[in-house]
């Protein structure tokens, strides 16, 4: 299983690249959505971490192309925006997780 | 000037216009003295022409011009350099119960049968004066007011930045607490003192993070909501905020039980209350010697109460009636309004905002009265209200 990891701070990102493989994943790294949507190749037993505040593009585009796989994998939105802005971004999705930064170990149980 | 003879008819038009004319008007001679003061001087000045006429012109200027007059005439007359004939400027008139006035002088200077004369128009400023510094003062709110959200503005945006690379140190910390764990079981060796402060800063950070997660909150615009809290962990929370940056400096006394009736609140705008209420003690006391605050919750019957007491001099009785106006903030830093905000708050959730004002050695103490909730269980204090984004989390999980 791989995680896929799209979030355009350098730290956050490289943070949970360290995270992942300290738990035995391995890891692609995306500092955008349209990185992700021109060189992912994503199974279906594996991960993707999005955060929703990205320059260009919004995660949610990355959101809206998982689900558009035959067999989605599973999807975790991760955001530091104000939860009114989250409420407002993710409404055409139900049943997606979304975590607040700075997140908790709720994360590391997820990944393990 | 009557009654020698009869005027000629430029006599009885210059009395018409001296008698009609809005502004002021005085003439005087060469030495000062004055020769016409029409109608409208007499309203402005509250003299009577009768009681000026003859007087030297120093009498409705305030004391500290009254030698400089004579000089500013002496000068003109020996150099005939003018320094206001035919140019006008804003001068203090005195008026004849000694009050100062703002007045704009234009002076003009005629060469008569009897010698020159110098003819004065005055206008009284007070009124432009008046409107200049509601104007003024209008302007300071505003800037105040703008301030007070940029302020929030600022702490939004604090936050935001602040809390990314929060995350990755918990993220890192996080990863580092795993290496460590493999290694003590790849190596049977146990890292007792490593894991220890790993800990520690786990901790720490996480501490940081609910800081930021509260400013977060309270900064955040967003659209009320009213669930049913424990006043308790709203009001412990909010002075967390509050005391920031000054626990060396203010001491923070805290009683309350540890049940109380629930509130049906919208806890970040109560919270927004109790970090309004502490921050104005905190500033009410902290010149004092051994500047306290104590915040005090309790209930009686259906009412829930919250109290904030300072231990610094009071309000002064003359501040009493503007406290609650969101314009008149004597301590020049928003308290006003936070006071009006935090009344309107109080008053919306069916409670109310109350001051005794203390003195004679007694501080200031605010008062919140809020309804209990209808379905009270009292609530214990341990039962901490999970963040919304928590809880749908942890819906979502399961």
């Amino acid at each position: 299983m791989t995680v896929h990891i799209v979030e355009d701070d350098d730290g956050v990102r490289d943070a949970l690249s360290e995270l992942c493989r300290a738990v035995g994943r391995s890891v692609q790294l995306y500092p955008d959505s349209e990185a992700f949507g021109s060189g992912a190749t994503v199974e279906p037993d594996d991960m993707v971490l999005v955060d929703i505040g990205l320059p260009g593009e919004p995660g949610t585009e990355v959101v809206r192309r998982v689900f558009r796989l035959p067999v989605p994998p599973k999807v975790i939105v991760i955001s530091g925006l104000p939860l009114a802005d989250i409420h407002h971004a993710m409404r055409d999705f139900s049943n997606v997780l979304v975590m607040r930064k700075p997140l908790t170990s709720e994360l590391l149980a997820l990944l393990a | 000037m009557q009654g020698v003879r009869r005027p000629t008819l430029s006599e009885a038009r210059l009395e018409s216009v001296l008698e009609t004319a809005p502004d002021g008007i005085i003439v005087m001679d060469e030495g000062a003295r004055i020769l016409v003061f029409n109608k409208a001087c007499e309203s402005l000045f509250g003299y009577d022409a009768a009681e000026v006429i003859g007087e030297n012109v120093r009498i409705l200027m305030p004391q500290a011009h009254h030698d400089n007059h004579d000089l500013y005439v002496q000068r003109y007359r020996a150099t005939g350099e003018r320094k206001i004939i035919g140019i006008g400027r804003e001068v203090e008139g005195r008026r004849k119960d000694g009050s100062i006035f703002p007045l704009d002088l234009s002076v003009g200077e005629a060469q008569t049968p009897n010698g020159r004369q110098f003819i004065g128009v005055i206008r009284d400023l007070s009124a432009r004066r008046e409107t200049e510094r509601r104007l003024a003062s209008v302007q300071a709110d505003l800037i105040r007011v703008t301030r007070v959200s940029a302020l929030d503005e600022m702490g939004s945006v604090l936050a935001h930045e602040l809390n990314q690379p929060l995350t990755a140190i918990m993220l890192y910390l996080q990863a580092l607490e795993r290496e460590v764990h493999r290694i003590q079981v790849t190596h049977s060796r146990l890292e007792p003192r490593t894991s220890e402060l790993l800990g520690k800063a786990t901790r720490e950070a996480q501490r940081a993070g609910s800081i930021i997660q509260r400013v977060r909150q309270l900064v955040e615009k967003r659209a009320p909501e009213r669930k049913t809290a424990n006043l308790n962990v709203v009001v412990d929370e909010a002075l967390e905020l509050a005391m920031l940056g000054h626990h060396r400096s203010v001491y923070l006394r805290r009683f309350g039980p540890t049940t109380l009736p629930g509130v049906l609140i919208d806890t970040v705008q109560i919270q927004q209350i109790v970090l309004n209420l502490t921050r104005n003690a905190i500033e009410a006391c902290q010149c004092e010697a051994d500047p306290t605050v104590t915040v005090t919750t309790w209930a009686e019957g259906d009412i829930v109460c919250l109290s904030v007491a300072d231990s610094g001099p009071g309000i002064p009785a003359g501040r009493m009636g503007t406290l609650f106006n969101a314009f008149r903030s004597e301590a020049g830093n928003g308290m006003g309004i936070g006071l009006t905000i935090s009344r309107a708050i109080a008053q919306n959730h069916m409670g109310e905002l109350l001051v005794d004002p203390g003195g004679d050695g007694k501080g200031a103490c605010f008062t919140v009265r809020l309804p209990a909730a209808a379905d009270t269980a009292a609530q214990n204090r341990d039962s901490v209200a999970a963040m919304p984004m928590a809880a749908a989390a942890e819906a979502d999980k399961s």
